[in-house]
């Protein structure tokens, strides 16, 4: 979902208690959220660094502002941390706005939002329509949720430098990954694993694992703020997905390396099955191709993109070689229904 | 008559003398041949995720191995002095890596290739 403000579109990415949904649409390129300016793809991120950001000076039960602080510096300093990534972020101090207003500022707080009843937390963009750079991204944490910035987190809150982690990849300008496993219950979609931060489904409250990036997160963010040796030091694989001959959108394909356990992924973007996965260590990867099952489409495309599910899910015959510096050059996998 | 002799002697004496001095000089060899190596096996990796708590649950198993390959090898030494020879070798084998991916819930067991030339 697009529309322009004076001038200035608003994007917005959200993640539910059972899901999270991207509205943005993917750019041809690895996770990162896009869209098309005038025919023109155009990659959403920050062109200056440090990003500074402020803190809205309200407490819920059992986390007060500072505490707030405290974990989103956490959250911010995890990201900052990844050796291959050029950003950095700095706290501006505390604010009486509230996230969501179109004040300049990115804002992080709480918001009390009780008909949401499956959305944890959500980002907002606004973008400037020439050049795609981000202006504000604000982040509300809904507090009809019980929050909770304990060390060894609490059972029956949700931690909040978890979700912050992930809100923050959105401010970052990261769409969702798919690496992760959910079951259908009766009660819904139960996540079982996750393979990234970015994974539209929390885990559950009381749990931690979720303050650490996995590899599929680095090369993410990575890809859209590289340091200097990045791109020289890693590389990237690309090719197409087809069935019965015609090209599969919205196919699931993650590179494994099996020299270091390694999962990164992307999704075959076009309606002719292209993909192109990068930010990937040099040397053999195995390719998985699956369908996108594991969360719902809307977490991931618009509803209305023909995503492609009737398949199974298949490895690609030959490891291929991911060169430093460079592409594997095109990969062409066949999948069955 | 004793002169003699000793001549004789001398001349006997004289080309065990150069044999020992022919070390010093320069010296090519060259040789070839055939060779086979074992498999190698590396440590099995898995793909893992994180579930609730921390623990990791793996996604699918994977194991790989360089398979056996036989070639051709040749090699140059060159004796520059007595004790100083220097030497380069060359070997050519083709061979394939190949990675066994198990315990997959989704997908049946796969072993993934790649020619590899040593």
């Amino acid at each position: 979902m697009s529309f322009v403000r004076s001038g200035r579109s608003v994007f917005s990415a959200i993640l539910i208690a059972g899901m999270i949904c991207g509205h943005a649409r993917p750019a041809l390129a690895y996770l990162k959220f896009g869209f098309d300016l005038n025919g023109r793809q155009v990659t959403l991120r920050w062109n200056t660094m440090p990003v500074r950001y402020f803190v809205t000076n309200q407490a819920v039960a059992g986390v007060s502002a500072a505490d707030f602080q405290a974990a989103a510096a956490r959250a911010f300093a995890t990201w900052q941390a990844v050796p291959t990534a050029a950003t950095s972020y700095v706290f501006g101090g505390f604010t009486a706005n509230l996230p969501g207003e179109d004040d300049g500022r990115s804002t992080l707080g709480f918001l009390n939002e009780p008909d949401l009843d499956r959305v944890l937390a959500s980002t907002n963009y606004l973008v400037d329509n020439a050049t795609g750079a981000l202006l504000e991204a604000d982040i509300f944490f809904n507090s009809a949720f019980a929050w909770s910035v304990a060390a060894n987190g609490d059972r029956s809150r949700w931690d909040l430098e978890s979700i912050a982690l992930h809100e923050i990849g959105h401010l970052n300008g990261l769409g969702h990954s798919a690496i992760g496993e959910t079951e259908m219950t009766n009660s819904g979609r139960h996540v079982l694993s996750t393979g990234a931060i970015m994974f539209p489904i929390a885990l559950g409250p009381g749990d931690i694992s979720g303050r650490r990036l996995d590899a599929d997160d680095i090369a993410g963010i990575s890809d859209l703020y590289p340091d200097n040796n990045f791109n020289d030091d890693t590389g990237s694989l690309s090719g197409r997905v087809t069935k019965n001959g015609r090209g599969v959108f919205g196919a699931h394909v993650v590179a494994f390396d099996p020299a270091r356990g390694d999962l990164v992924a992307n999704f075959t973007l076009s309606t002719n099955g292209q993909f192109s996965i990068a930010g990937l260590q040099p040397g053999p990867h195995v390719i998985r191709v699956e369908p996108l099952d594991d969360a719902d489409i809307e977490s991931f495309f618009d509803p209305a993109e023909p995503v492609d599910l009737n398949f199974r899910t298949t490895y690609y015959e030959r490891l291929v070689i991911v060169p430093r510096g460079g592409d594997s050059g095109a990969v062409q996998i066949q999948v069955s229904p | 008559m004793r002169v003699k002799k000793a001549i004789l002697l001398a001349a006997l004496l004289v080309p065990a003398v150069a044999s020992a001095q022919q070390p010093r000089e320069a010296r090519v060899e060259v040789d070839g041949g055939l060779h086979w190596s074992g498999p190698i096996t590396f440590a099995g990796v898995n793909a893992n995720e994180i579930s609730f708590g921390g623990a990791p649950r793996t996604v699918f198993e994977s194991s790989s191995t360089l398979e056996a390959s036989a070639g051709v090898e040749a090699r140059i030494g060159v004796r520059l002095t007595s004790i100083l020879q220097v030497e380069s070798a060359i070997a050519l084998g083709r061979t394939h890596l190949a990675t066994h991916i198990t315990a997959d819930n989704e997908a049946a067991d796969a072993t993934i290739t790649e020619p590899v030339t040593q």
